[in-house]
């Protein structure tokens, strides 16, 4: 219980204090993700087809075509979002967590110590997100032959679909969570890598609980945006326009990538206060 | 200061890259393919917006619809996609295919909109920028042909049908519910043959056709499109009273349904086919039993419409009057009725009707064919026939009155479809019903009509052979023999070509080359 109420603490505290500074690692993030639906916007252009055309190549020829490239925005930018936040976010995750601890530890947040230490973080960090992604593609997996089929048994169509949605998302947001305080142990400790990547899925697993609720106090906003693009694709291609879903995965983008620093702030404040009270 | 510049630099010089990718390999020609298929894309939306409701668009807004696909035409300009590398080959070929599809759609309008000529010149381009896409060069000689015949160049038409008979082979469809339209050009060419009146030259298409269908099944391995071309020889055999023939065919249709159960749904012409063969083999109860089947077997088939009207035929030879009515009955109170059976079944009803003494009704039914089914035989026969059973009641003045109305009649059908391929027919039953009131010098007007729009269709050259009549009649005989010199210079090959040269070498010796 003190736990939830740390969290709620962590929570006010995150979105009190808001800083550029301490945001600006996951803008970078954002501004490649934004370009890239920017380009899939534009792919009657050559260069809208040389900057995004390479990425939906991946899923197949025919992610190339009008309005296809749209139904399957969704797959290229996960995959694209997966590949940032593991090669990139490894490092700018850890700068963003240095960032915000400078202030409490007494150094400067731009210097040169918050970079080595953000570098420190690097490796468990990169190993937590592979984990991470790895689980979360092995759950959608089992969600397709398990979950969805019982859920669809009961109850049918766009209920079912939600429902189905609902579920999948939940767990996924359970085993993101269970390696949150990785990159904060990371920067945190002066440890080795295996005590903030063990020690930080352990931390994980006893915070799960007001872990899942920061997590779903900053989400719910993108998934607002997430969830008809999720649901019905096609409904958005055929009865609207196909560029809905990349304006929707825009404005999603955007705000993912604020709830990304809140969650991260929240967690690492939450770390922080259950250190204090361990002494 | 210096970092902002480092990351600006940084961020040009990932753009640059991205600007120079465009540049090459087919970055260019994917983008532009993209671009055809959103154009097309937005296009059918637009379309389909005007597209409203059941009701048959006008030709306003059918040639609407054909500027609105004709954008593609405008917007994408061959060569579509530059380079020479068998990838860039490819995409040029699939945006061809986007334009060429929109241009011909866009030319379907214009058929609609009863514009041929801009339907022609369509397909004529899409020729043009098919290079070897078969698919793209098939839609397009389906649309010259269909443009030709809206031109009345039937001659045209028939050898592009002929063309692409011997071009490109039907494809195989996915399932039997679905048919490739090159399968139905053979009976289309018999189709024209016929409505040009020319019924020794359908016959003979038929032949050609029986010899296409038979090749048909030779060649291919699929069952579905054998099975297909076996149900149009079977047809086309018995239009051709090959009984024998089609006995056969039947047979080997039979067999094949047999051992692919995805067949099935060809049973009803299977079946209905083999009541035909029984009712032409003289065995009427036997025949009568088997069209009964395949209406309990398939109620909703076409081919329960067709063996409903067979077996109401049956039915009269049998001098069963209310068998036949009942089925002809069947037969219109159909939700949608048969195109083809239905103005047959109306005016066999009103034949009944008035052999049962019940003129009201019988008049009623005839009356309302011209209106129901206008473009069918029934509806260039049924105001005859109302002026017949006043001829046989020994009514003058009614007949009289009866062919003033069938005038009328014809005149709106032929006003309301100028392109039909009945307006050398309506125009053909004017001047019968003018001829019939005496009407002589109407009745010259419309062979001159005839003369000038309908030139090259058959009945034309029986309808300068009543001209020279007329003309004899109202002692012009310049003009009679103006009327027989047109029929032998324009329809050498008309039957009654020989006896004009007669009658013109009688009138004045020398005139008519030999």
């Amino acid at each position: 219980m003190g736990d939830f109420r740390g969290a709620r603490m962590s929570v006010r505290e995150a979105l009190r204090d808001f800083r550029w500074l301490e945001y600006r690692p996951f803008l970078w993030i954002m501004v490649i993700e934004v370009l890239f639906l920017f380009f899939a916007l534009n792919l009657g252009t050559a260069w809208g087809m040389a900057g995004a055309g390479w990425l939906l190549k991946t899923i197949g020829a025919g992610a190339l075509h009008y309005p296809a490239s749209y139904l399957v925005l969704t797959i290229a930018q996960s995959r694209l979002e997966w590949a940032l936040f593991t090669l990139l976010g490894s490092f700018l995750i850890p700068l963003s967590l240095v960032r915000i601890e400078a202030p409490m530890a007494g150094f400067s947040p731009t210097g040169p110590d918050s970079v080595r230490r953000a570098r420190r973080a690097y490796l468990p960090t990169f190993i937590a997100q592979i984990l991470n992604i790895v689980l979360v593609i092995l759950w959608q997996l089992l969600l397709q032959v398990g979950p969805s089929r019982w859920i669809h048994f009961f109850v049918g169509g766009i209920i079912g679909d939600t429902l189905t949605l609902g579920v999948g998302i939940l767990i996924a947001f359970l085993i993101s969570a269970l390696f949150i305080y990785v990159p904060i142990r990371g920067v945190d400790s002066g440890g080795s890598i295996k005590n903030a990547l063990l020690g930080g899925i352990q931390e994980g697993i006893r915070y799960l609980g007001p872990t899942l609720f920061i997590v779903l106090v900053f989400i719910w906003p993108t998934l607002i945006f997430l969830a008809p693009v999720q649901l019905r694709p096609a409904l958005l291609v055929t009865r609207f326009r196909p560029e809905l879903i990349a304006i929707l995965l825009l404005i999603a983008t955007v705000l993912n990538s604020f709830v990304n620093y809140l969650i991260y702030s929240a967690a690492a404040r939450l770390h922080w206060l259950g250190k204090r009270r361990e002494g | 200061m210096t970092m902002t510049r480092g990351r600006l630099l940084r961020w040009a010089a990932v753009l640059a890259l991205l600007m120079a990718l465009s540049g090459c390999g087919d970055v260019a020609g994917l983008a532009t393919r993209y671009r055809a298929e959103r154009m097309t894309a937005e296009i059918r939306k637009e379309a389909k917006s005007l597209e409203v409701g059941k009701e048959r668009p006008d030709s306003a807004t059918f040639l609407r619809l054909r500027g609105i696909y004709g954008r593609m035409r405008v917007s994408f300009h061959p060569p579509f996609v530059s380079g020479t590398s068998e990838n860039a080959k490819k995409v040029n070929r699939e945006v061809a295919r986007e334009v060429g599809i929109a241009e011909l759609t866009g030319a379907g309008y214009a058929l609609g909109a009863r514009r041929p000529d801009l339907a022609l010149e369509s397909a004529q381009w899409v020729q043009g920028i098919a290079d070897d896409d078969t698919a793209l060069l098939r839609e397009s000689a389906f649309t010259q042909a269909r443009a030709y015949r809206g031109l009345r160049r039937f001659d045209e038409a028939i050898t592009t049908m002929r063309s692409l008979l011997q071009r490109f082979p039907p494809a195989v469809p996915p399932t039997p519910a679905q048919e490739d339209p090159m399968l139905g050009v053979p009976d289309a060419i018999v189709e024209l043959r016929e409505a040009r009146g020319d019924s020794l030259g359908a016959r003979e298409e038929r032949r050609t056709a029986a010899a296409y269908f038979r090749g048909v099944i030779a060649q291919t391995s699929s069952p579905i499109l054998a099975a297909q071309a076996g149900s149009h020889l079977v047809r086309t055999l018995l239009e051709l009273d090959d009984f024998g023939g089609a006995v056969g065919e039947l047979d080997e249709l039979r067999k094949l349904i047999a051992q692919n159960p995805g067949l099935k749904p060809l049973e009803p012409e299977v079946l209905y086919s083999q009541a035909r063969v029984l009712n032409a083999e003289k065995d009427p109860k036997v025949a009568m039993d088997a069209y009964d089947l395949v209406l309990m077997c398939y109620p909703r088939s076409t081919f329960a419409v067709k063996a409903l009207l067979d077996a109401a035929v049956l039915c009269e030879h049998l001098k069963d009057r209310a068998g036949a009515l009942a089925r002809y009955r069947a037969i219109l109170d159909r939700a949608k009725p048969d195109p083809t059976a239905g103005p047959i079944a109306s005016f066999r009803l009103a034949m009944v009707l008035d052999q049962m003494g019940n003129w009201a009704d019988a008049k009623t039914a005839l009356e309302g064919i011209p209106m129901q089914f206008p473009v069918s035989r029934a509806a260039l026969e049924a105001p005859f026939a109302i002026a017949e059973h006043y001829a046989r009641a020994g009514q003058p003045d009614a007949v009289h009155a009866a062919l003033l109305r069938a005038i009328d009649t014809y005149r709106k059908l032929a006003a309301q479809d100028t392109t039909s391929l009945f307006g050398a027919a309506y125009r053909w039953s004017i001047l019968r019903a003018q001829i019939g009131t005496q009407q002589w010098k109407d009745a010259m007007a419309t062979i001159d009509d005839m003369a000038t729009r309908d030139r090259g269709a058959p009945i034309v050259a029986q309808a300068l052979v009543e001209g020279a009549r007329i003309a004899h009649v109202t002692k012009n005989d310049k003009r009679a023999n103006a009327y027989l010199q047109r029929l032998v210079l324009e329809y050498p090959r008309s039957p009654w070509t020989p006896a004009a040269r007669k009658a013109l070498q009688e009138s004045a010796p020398g005139v008519v080359k030999k």
